[in-house]
C-alpha cells in the first residue's frame, strides 16, 4: 500500500483501498457480503440501507458490518 | 385471575398488533447446525424465534440462520444480547432494526457473564428510550413484580421474567414472584430462561403465563426435534389446564370417597 492511498478498515479485519469521494458504502459492502440482512456502521454511526449508495467514503473510516447469528 | 384476552377463538393472543396462535417461542442458539434448528422450530410450531447480532467475520462463512426462519414464516425477534448497559442495548436494537427490518426487540442487558442476571436499572432506562423510538419492546427481566409494572408503565408490549438463570435448566425457581407478575400484568407475560423440561413449560402455562420462551432445553437435547414436539404438547397442555381451572391446593386431605361408617359393627 502506498503512503498516499486512502483506506477503510472493516471489522478490524480488513483494510481496503478506496478512491476518496468516489467509492460508495454500497460498493464496498457488496465486496464482502451479498447478504441484505446486515447493518453497517461508520465510526459507530449506523448508516440506513437507503443511504448506502449515496454515502461516499474518503478514507480512514472504521466500518463495521453486523449480521444475524443464532441466539436465545 | 383470567385476563381479558384469555378466551379468544382458537385461544390466540396478541403482542402489540401481532396475533400468535402458538404460545411457545423459541431461541435459535446452541443447535448443532441451522438445519437441525429449522427442523426443531418447525416441530415446535413456534411462530416467533429469537436471534442475535454480531460483527460479521469476513474470513469465515457462518450458517445462514435467517433463510429457514423466513421460509417457515417465523417472526424474527432479535435480542440485544451482549449489551452491558442501556447505551449498548439501544445501539444493538437500532442495528437489528436496520439489518432485519423489524422494530421488535427482545431487550436483554446482563453485565455479569457468570449468572447473566439482567440489570434492572439499565433495562428500564433502555426500555423507555426504545419505546419512545418506536420499538416493540419485550424486556428480559428478573421475576420482580415491581419492575414488571414499571416496564409496563413505560410502554413495553410484554414482559419476559426469568424462571431461573439462562441455560440453567432449573425450572421455575422464581415461581412465587412469577405468580404475582402474572396476576398484576396488563401485558402478556412470557416466562423466559431456565425452562429445562416440558414439565416446567407446562407449569408456567398452568400458572397463567401467556407464553414461554425455550432454547437450551431443545437445542442441547440429543433429539431436538422430538424435544421440540414435547414442548409444544406441554405448552398446549398447561394452557388447557389453566383455562379449565386447577383445583385448590390444601394442606389437609379432602376425601374423594364417602367416609360413612358403613363397616362399623360388621
Amino acid at each position: 500500500m502506498q503512503a498516499s492511498q486512502k483506506v477503510v478498515t472493516i471489522n478490524d479485519q480488513e483494510q481496503v483501498v478506496i478512491e476518496p469521494g468516489v467509492s460508495s458504502l454500497a460498493e464496498l459492502v457488496s465486496k464482502f457480503t451479498l447478504d441484505n440482512n446486515v447493518a453497517v456502521a461508520i465510526d459507530s454511526k449506523i448508516i440506513p440501507h437507503r443511504l448506502w449508495g449515496s454515502t461516499l467514503l474518503f478514507g480512514d473510516e472504521q466500518l463495521t458490518i453486523f449480521g444475524a447469528i443464532a441466539g436465545g | 385471575m383470567m385476563k381479558s384476552n384469555d378466551r379468544q377463538p382458537q385461544d390466540c393472543f396478541m403482542i402489540a398488533d401481532h396475533k400468535f396462535g402458538s404460545r411457545l417461542f423459541t431461541g435459535t442458539g446452541k443447535f448443532a447446525n441451522s438445519e437441525l434448528m429449522a427442523d426443531a422450530l418447525k416441530a415446535s410450531q413456534s411462530e416467533m424465534a429469537t436471534m442475535s447480532l454480531k460483527r460479521v467475520d469476513l474470513h469465515q462463512k457462518s450458517d445462514d440462520i435467517l433463510r429457514p426462519l423466513m421460509a417457515n414464516a417465523i417472526k424474527l425477534l432479535p435480542n440485544t444480547s451482549g449489551a452491558k448497559n442501556a447505551k449498548d442495548a439501544i445501539f444493538a436494537a437500532q442495528l437489528a432494526r436496520e439489518a432485519l427490518a423489524t422494530n421488535w426487540i427482545k431487550l436483554e442487558i446482563h453485565p455479569d457473564p457468570k449468572y447473566l442476571m439482567p440489570d434492572p436499572i439499565e433495562t428500564l432506562m433502555a426500555a423507555e428510550a426504545l419505546v419512545n423510538d418506536g420499538f416493540i419492546v419485550l424486556p428480559y427481566m428478573h421475576a420482580d413484580p415491581v419492575l414488571a409494572k414499571r416496564l409496563e408503565d413505560v410502554g413495553c408490549h410484554a414482559v419476559m421474567p426469568l424462571g431461573a438463570p439462562i441455560g440453567s435448566n432449573k425450572g421455575l425457581v422464581s415461581q412465587d414472584f412469577l405468580k404475582i407478575i402474572i396476576e398484576q400484568a396488563n401485558v402478556p407475560v412470557i416466562v423466559d430462561a431456565g425452562i429445562g423440561a416440558p414439565s416446567h413449560a407446562a407449569y408456567a402455562m398452568e400458572l397463567g403465563a401467556d407464553a414461554v420462551l425455550v432454547n437450551t432445553a431443545m437445542a442441547v437435547s440429543p433429539d431436538p426435534v422430538a424435544m421440540a414436539r414435547a414442548f409444544a404438547m406441554a405448552v398446549e397442555s398447561g394452557r388447557m389446564a389453566y383455562l379449565a381451572g386447577l383445583g385448590q391446593v390444601n394442606n389437609h386431605a379432602i376425601a374423594t370417597s364417602p367416609l360413612t361408617s358403613f363397616l362399623d359393627g360388621v
